[in-house]
């Protein structure tokens, strides 16, 4: 589903973010990828995202090569996988429904099967009595698990997760964890990001190790 | 249309994804339009003092080259309802008797180049000058006419060359102290006319820039104060042309409503001026009328206008958007 081979990305001035990382992910599985900050877990989800591109090497994702992929097909590639950021970011001029429902419109669903999309979504996330209210109102922990359910609301086949659990307690960490695993449990391809080793040791789930942009574990 | 493709296989493994038909596409196409153009309508009613005052400006812009387009058309019209370019007017020698005149003027009559000859003895002239320049007092005062009778004539042949050939004839005759080709000032006037319709569209075109950078700048702030929402579509696949649509509504908003305030602009000072010129007509023994824009010029203004707030705002919002293409 997710395939580095030999990928670096050199910025401007000639800072390595990472180099030489190869890895591959097959569908249905739930990987973490961990490091010190700085490592270049974030280079890696961006680079999947196609938020930027690969100095050398080729990823694929879903068995298609993303080197070749122009500004007009980076929108369907991206409609296939969800995010979670650190930081959330929700919108805060609108709704926690809003919020939720944007990937639907961009997708094009229709306003009723959105509707219904977002209650589920919403459900699974345990936050069905929040959907009217500004998202600004609510604590850091139902603020993350809304940007969860905005990131699987289209059922995206890929979900990324950029430190998920950065802001959180042990326990809301857990809850959200938990959520991950449950839509690896569906089928959903599932890669987090996050240095919180005392909490992916306890997944038990395969984790790849990036130090100073190289991988250096793979276990 | 091509940005609601949907991903049209089914995953083999994975959550099951939504596949979205031709006609849901379609139909949610409509429906964000109807979205965006209720949002923006919604967004210009928030605010609708800034958003009056730089339609204002915008009319303005738009107002000034049309009221002069349309000037410069009565005058172009004016003109050329004048049909006797081929009129030479011939001031006599005031030390002719009047019987001496008559008999130059039948004398003219008898040339083959000419098609007539109308004579207007001094007398006659003095009359008109007086109903018609407003001097009679200062006129009446004098003891000598002093006006020259004059006689006009139409040349047979109209080329420019011919007339002048004929003009000097004329002029050279013992007769005649002065042989004017009316054809001349005519000449001039719509030289004058043209370096005119010259610096109008120059003007014309720094006023339309002008649009351009008002409309693009309102719609740069409009894209700045939408950015976190712009960045979280884009993660999410939202194409350009999504993420482009709610900024042309407005750009396109401004050019409309600017356009029409303008054209408001414009037949309002018409009005106010149409009595005063119609006098200055009368004056002149002419029936001329001012005429507006007109249905295909405010067609042409209201197209105008809503090209260069479409323009504007594609310019805005694509040099935002290219910031966020990968690098």
């Amino acid at each position: 589903m997710i395939a580095f081979e030999q990928v670096s990305k050199e910025y401007q001035g000639g800072y390595k973010a990472i180099q030489d990382v190869s890895f591959s992910i097959s569908p249905g599985e739930m990987v973490f990828l961990t490091g010190h900050s700085g490592a270049g877990k974030s280079t890696v989800l961006k680079l999947i995202m196609l938020m930027e591109r690969a100095s050398s090497g080729s990823i694929a994702i879903g068995g298609k090569n993303l080197a070749p992929m122009g500004s007009g097909d980076i929108p369907f590639h991206r409609r296939q996988i969800g995010v979670v950021f650190q930081n959330h970011q929700l919108l805060f001029d609108r709704s926690v429904f809003d919020n939720i429902v944007l990937p639907l419109r961009i997708c094009g669903y229709d306003a009723v099967d959105a509707a219904r999309r977002v209650r589920a979504a919403l459900d699974k996330v345990g936050l069905l009595d929040r959907e009217k209210l500004n998202p600004r109102v609510l604590s850091t922990g139902e603020q993350q698990r809304i940007g969860i359910a905005r990131a699987i609301v289209h059922k995206p086949k890929i979900l990324l997760a950029d430190e998920p659990t950065g802001n959180l307690d042990p326990q809301l960490s857990a809850e959200v964890m938990t959520l991950f695993q449950q839509f690896n449990r569906i089928g959903t391809t599932v890669l987090v990001a996050s240095h919180d080793l005392n909490l992916i040791r306890r997944m038990n789930c395969r984790t790849l190790t990036l130090q100073q942009g190289r991988l250096v574990d793979d276990v | 249309m091509s940005d609601f493709r949907a991903s049209s296989a089914h995953p083999k493994r994975g959550a099951e994804q939504h596949v979205l038909t031709k006609q849901d596409q379609r139909r949610h196409w409509f429906q964000h339009h109807g979205e965006v153009a209720k949002d923006c309508l919604r967004q210009w009613l928030s605010a609708p003092t800034a958003t009056l005052m730089t339609i204002l400006v915008l009319a303005v812009a738009l107002a000034l080259p049309s009221f002069l387009f349309t000037s410069l058309a009565n005058i172009t019209r004016l003109t050329a309802s004048w049909d006797d370019e081929n009129k030479i007017s011939l001031y006599l020698h005031t030390d002719l008797s009047q019987s001496q005149i008559e008999s130059f003027s039948q004398r003219l009559l008898l040339r083959a180049d000419l098609i007539a000859v109308d004579l207007v003895d001094a007398e006659q002239g003095l009359l008109e000058f007086k109903q018609y320049s407003g001097f009679s007092d200062v006129l009446d005062s004098l003891q000598q006419n002093p006006l020259p009778a004059v006689i006009s004539v139409l040349a047979k042949d109209t080329g420019e060359q011919s007339l002048e050939k004929l003009q000097q004839q004329l002029y050279a005759l013992p007769q005649v102290e002065q042989a004017v080709l009316d054809l001349q000032w005519i000449k001039r006037l719509n030289a004058m006319l043209l370096v005119l319709q010259r610096a109008i569209i120059a003007l014309s075109l720094l006023l339309a820039c002008a649009v351009l950078l008002i409309i693009g700048n309102t719609i740069r702030l409009n894209v700045e104060s939408r950015r976190d929402e712009i960045l979280v579509a884009k993660l999410m696949g939202a194409t350009n042309a999504w993420v482009r649509r709610p900024f042309l509504y407005t750009g396109i908003f401004y050019g409309v409503t600017a356009s029409i305030a303008a054209w408001l602009i414009i037949e309002m000072s018409l009005i106010v001026m149409q009595n005063p010129v119609l006098q200055l007509s009368l004056l002149y023994q002419s029936n001329f009328k001012l005429i507006g824009l007109g249905g295909i010029g405010g067609l042409l203004l209201l197209l105008v206008g809503l090209s260069l707030g479409l323009l504007a705002a594609f310019i805005s919002v694509n040099k935002f958007l290219n910031q966020l293409e990968p690098k």
